[in-house]
């Protein structure tokens, strides 16, 4: 599903140029959990942006089911990104004015899913996610946990078929934390793609494969349990 | 997806109370000023186009020169329109104007003076659109002595009755017979007759004599007439019927006489140029100007300039708090247009709350506007179907301009950085903001320097020495008809000791005077020169105060004064003499009929220094003075007072008056007063324009008070560090206020320049002018810096007395 070769990202201020991400070469494929581990500075969100499509890399090839997408411009890579990923980040991102409903749709506004098929959507992944009943509540009405849930609600709504997670759990206590691990894993079942970035050992428990980031350079890669295509 | 919009862009602005309330009020000020400054040039632009014909109207006017000297006057000869309209195919029809001032009209036992008594040829309905409720058109004004008047001057002499057939005196020497009545002429025209009587009731309308400009003429040309060429055809005509009179007049011809350097000709007005455009020597009335719509449209623009970089700065400055969802909205796969077009949307809707806000505004200030400007505009939203299409499509040009940077700006955050670190943007757009406000400062100060200066130029105009003493004086008008009665009238007032002195004339400053054409004796007609002229008796350089420069003013002890002259400096200057007193002027008198010419000589006995008798527009012009028959009157009685309480002396003369004229209206006014109306039009200009600036002002504080309210929020934990460090509560005030006085600093230095610039070309409107002193520009500058500082104050005082640990924990 998703293969780089040699991925380099080098951000240049006035002075220094400074190497976020220095010849990853990287080979995920569909259905599999990857946590995406390192010490701070490593490159571990750099690498999420560039998988995301939210950033382009410095140099190097991206191949997404099998298109290479690295020379797109953001036009393109918005068109790739709405259909195929979900996000979900470590501080929820929300949108403040607007109600959890409405945060949710979001991503099918810009699929142009009709108003019916919409709601339906919605309602459906709210169900699931059991956050139904706070359906016309706007984000700072909720809890942590609860905000998150929303955020992954938001994530799958339109059924991607990869979701890249920044920290899921950091900014949420033990007992939400596992909750939001477990929807990802019931998420991975079901045959969605997670990259997930941590630095918690114990999510990290969770993947099939760990990869292990220093200093731009992956430096290990160990598969928790044998994953098979 | 446009519902979506909507909906974020109506909960930010529920939201952010303080900053929508900031542009949204802002906003609505500034396009409220525009909405009334629009209407008010839409008016002046308007002026004569209700008629039908408006486009193919044209009057000609006298533009020469003698000697040097330009005349510039709106009214042509008497021959000229039958002659022209005779010779040239292009006339569809012509129509001439006569008017002579105020008179008195009578019926039964009413009696009013009344101002606007014009008369004009029958044609006059072919050329002006002037629609009639009873009579016709066509006949009304054919016969001598018939006249149509309005629908209101109907209600006011025969309120419910049948006007036609009634019969009007004027001024007890004339009757006409009401033949029609019009509706009440548009306020839109460059000219409001309340009676318009037959021309042809005029024996001198018939007078053939093309040296002598005395009727407005206007034609009507067929379409495709090309202006330029037909105006070529009349000076044409000119030559042809003036050349021969001038040399049976004076015995120069034409030819000599333009071969001297003398130029004389006629320019052709379009009708709808008129108003803003001829400000000439005799116009029908007080036009408008031109430079005054240029100076409110530079006001309309400017305040909707400097409201719309409120909306600029104040949605910039917040732009972090819109960062993160632009952030998640681009990571959803949301392309770069979509947010620009929401964040469009989103100025859009706000500015067309201000449009509404904006129309509020007006409809409740529209009539102290219309005070002000003595105007009748109404918005009619209802009635003219293109006020809210048009308005719909204010808002959205105003949501497009200030709209359009921060949509630019908002949507290029790039998600990596404004989703995972609360990164803070600075420099080009904060670069760019101070710019702004720098500009709108610029602006609020040229505008506080331009009225100051107005106001100082109003002021010296209303106080200069005029050459004569204005105070104390009362004057007298339509005393004319005491013809020889004038002499025993003056003679009684004199017997009051109250009263220092009376003179009778035939002008007083600040109103009409007459003119004439003149050569010195020894030269010939070629020399002719054109003369302010006006009679009066021998008190009259008494009672002004005149000052000789040489010679004497006319007496008693010389009975020859019946044929001398008394002249200002500014008469010998243009003949280049030192010494003009007992040379003699020489007056064309012949009229055309005459084959020979006859003149009058009349010898110069005195030279008066030169005094302003008209306004301070104009520069002091030459004038002759002649002596008025002992037989007949002048329209003016002056009267010098003695100081103290007039009420009594004015009670006395009007019990004189009322002995000499019977029941005729007792009109006096102060020569102060009169002298203060010269100057109505510019003062009206001078307060509508402070206004204005007030409100620039204004809405600059209210973004300066957004943006500072946005800064000190910012700057909240550094605020907190500061004083943990030992920053007293003055330090930290003066750390915020610092940077807002730095603007405004910037912004004198660009507008004291531009404000020179700008009002010396106003000043250049007076013959007269003060200096632009620099204290008003540092006074401008001051009470701007103050204004600012006091608008920020609130927060940096809020902000710095704040107790740290609390901003500590802030963040």
């Amino acid at each position: 599903m998703i293969r780089t070769e040699n991925l380099k990202k080098i951000y240049t201020t006035e002075e220094i140029e400074t190497s976020a991400l220095d010849g990853v070469n990287l080979e995920i494929v569909e259905k599999e959990f990857v946590a995406i581990m390192g010490p701070s500075g490593c490159g571990k969100s750099t690498l999420l942006n560039l998988l995301g499509m939210i950033d382009n890399p410095s140099e190097g090839e991206y191949y997404f089911l099998g298109e290479e997408i690295s020379k797109y411009s953001e036009r393109q890579r918005a068109g790739v990104r709405k259909r195929n990923i979900g996000f979900v980040f470590q501080s929820f991102n929300l949108i403040d004015e607007l109600t959890v409903f409405e945060n949710v749709e979001l991503p099918l506004l810009y699929l142009g899913v009709s108003s019916s098929e919409r709601k339906k959507m919605v309602e459906e992944v709210l169900e699931r996610m059991q956050i139904m009943h706070r359906r016309d509540h706007f984000p700072q009405q909720l809890s942590g946990g609860q905000q998150q849930r929303v955020a992954v609600s938001r994530a799958v709504v339109a059924k991607p078929v990869l979701i890249l997670a920044d920290e899921p759990t950091g900014n949420l206590d033990s007992v939400n934390g596992e909750e939001v691990m477990n929807i990802l894993t019931q998420l991975n079942e079901g045959g969605t793609t997670i990259i997930m970035v941590t630095h918690s050992p114990h999510d990290s428990e969770f993947a099939h494969r760990i990869i292990h980031l220093f200093d731009g350079h992956v430096v290990t890669e160990n598969y928790k349990e044998k994953f098979h295509v | 997806m446009v519902r979506n919009y909507f909906k974020i862009a109506i909960r930010n602005i529920l939201k952010f109370r303080l900053y929508s309330c900031i542009n949204i009020i802002g906003l609505a000020v500034g396009i409220a000023c525009c909405i009334a400054i629009m209407l008010f040039i839409r008016d002046e632009l308007s002026y004569d186009g209700y008629n039908e014909h408006a486009d193919q109207v044209y009057r000609p006017v006298f533009f020469a020169t003698f000697n040097g000297r330009e005349i510039r006057s709106a009214m042509s000869p008497a021959p000229m329109g039958a002659a022209i309209s005779h010779d040239l195919p292009e006339v569809a029809a012509y129509a001439r104007m006569h008017y002579e001032g105020s008179c008195v009209i009578r019926y039964q036992n009413k009696t009013f003076v009344e101002q606007k008594f014009l008369w004009a040829d029958s044609t006059l309905f072919d050329l002006f659109t002037l629609p009639f409720v009873a009579g016709d058109p066509k006949t009304a004004l054919t016969q001598p002595n018939t006249v149509v008047i309005t629908e209101s001057t109907a209600r006011k002499y025969f309120g419910g009755d049948n006007p036609i057939g009634q019969i009007l005196n004027r001024d007890k020497q004339t009757e006409y017979t009401v033949t029609g009545v019009i509706k009440d002429v548009p306020q839109n025209s460059h000219f409001h007759p309340d009676f318009i009587g037959s021309l042809t009731t005029l024996q001198d309308s018939r007078d053939p004599n093309w040296l002598s400009n005395n009727y407005f003429t206007y034609f009507l040309l067929k379409k495709g007439t090309n202006p330029k060429e037909f105006e070529h055809k009349i000076n044409k005509e000119l030559a042809a019927h003036a050349g021969p009179q001038l040399r049976a007049v004076t015995g120069v011809s034409l030819e000599q006489f333009l071969s001297a350097g003398n130029k004389v000709g006629y320019v052709l007005q379009p009708l709808t140029s008129i108003h803003l455009n001829s400000h000439l020597q005799y116009e029908l009335e007080q036009n408008g100007n031109i430079s005054t719509v240029y100076i409110f449209s530079a006001i309309a623009v400017a305040i909707l300039l400097i409201a719309c970089i409120n909306f600029v700065n104040l949605a910039t400055a917040r732009s972090e708090k819109r960062a993160k969802e632009v952030g998640i909205r681009k990571a959803l796969g949301s392309p770069r247009s979509h947010l620009v077009w929401q964040f469009m949307a989103e100025s859009i809707l706000m500015s067309g709350a201000a449009v509404i806000l904006a129309v509020g505004i007006v409809e409740l200030l529209l009539p102290l506007f219309n005070g002000t400007a003595d105007k009748k505009l109404s918005l009619n939203l209802l009635s003219d179907p293109w006020s809210v299409p048009l308005l719909a499509g204010f808002a959205i040009v105003v949501g497009v301009i200030a709209g359009t940077y921060p949509a630019l700006y908002l949507s290029s955050f790039r998600p990596v950085e404004v989703l995972k670190s609360e990164k803070r943007r600075g420099g080009r757009e904060s670069f760019l903001r101070n710019g702004l406000v720098v500009f709108q400062f610029a602006v609020s100060i040229v505008l506080f320097i331009g009225t100051l200066v107005s106001y100082n130029q109003l002021k010296y105009v209303q106080t200069r020495d005029l050459g004569f003493d204005r105070e104390e004086c009362v004057v007298i008008s339509r005393t004319e008809d005491l013809s020889s009665r004038i002499q025993s009238f003056e003679h009684e007032l004199r017997e009051n000791q109250d009263i220092v002195s009376v003179s009778n004339s035939s002008a007083v400053p600040g109103r009409q005077w007459g003119d004439s054409g003149f050569w010195l004796e020894g030269t010939g007609a070629d020399k002719l020169v054109d003369l302010q002229t006006m009679s009066s008796d021998l008190d009259f350089a008494k009672t002004y105060r005149l000052q000789m420069a040489g010679g004497r003013f006319f007496s008693k002890e010389h009975p020859s004064d019946t044929a001398a002259v008394v002249v200002n400096e500014e008469v010998a200057r243009l003949f280049g003499m030192k010494d003009i007193v007992g040379k003699c002027l020489v007056l064309p008198l012949g009229n055309a009929g005459n084959t020979r010419a006859e003149t009058k000589k009349l010898e110069v006995v005195g030279v008066v220094k030169d005094f302003n008798y008209h306004s301070l527009h104009e520069p002091i012009r030459p004038l002759v003075i002649g002596l008025m028959p002992d037989t007949s009157a002048g329209s003016f009685v002056t009267l010098r007072l003695a100081p103290g309480n007039h009420l009594n002396t004015i009670s006395f003369i009007e019990k004189v008056w009322k002995e000499y004229a019977g029941n005729e209206e007792f009109n006096f006014n102060s020569l102060d007063n009169s002298l203060q109306e010269l100057y109505t039009a510019d003062q009206r200009t001078s307060k509508i324009a402070g206004a204005f600036s007030i409100l620039a002002i204004f809405i600059a504080c209210l973004g300066l008070m957004g943006l500072a309210a946005f800064i000190t929020e910012r700057r909240t934990k550094e605020i907190g560090i500061r004083k943990v460090l030992g920053a007293t509560v003055p330090e930290v005030i003066a750390l915020l206020t610092a940077q807002f006085a730095k603007w405004v600093l910037i912004a004198n230095v660009i507008a004291w320049p531009l404000a020179y610039f700008i009002m010396n070309k106003w000043l250049q409107n007076f013959a007269y002018r003060t200096e632009m002193s620099l204290w008003i520009f540092v006074a401008s500058g001051v009470m701007a810096l103050i204004i600012a500082l006091l608008t920020v104050s609130a927060h940096a005082v809020k902000a710095a007395t704040a107790n740290p640990v609390e901003s500590l924990r802030y963040e």
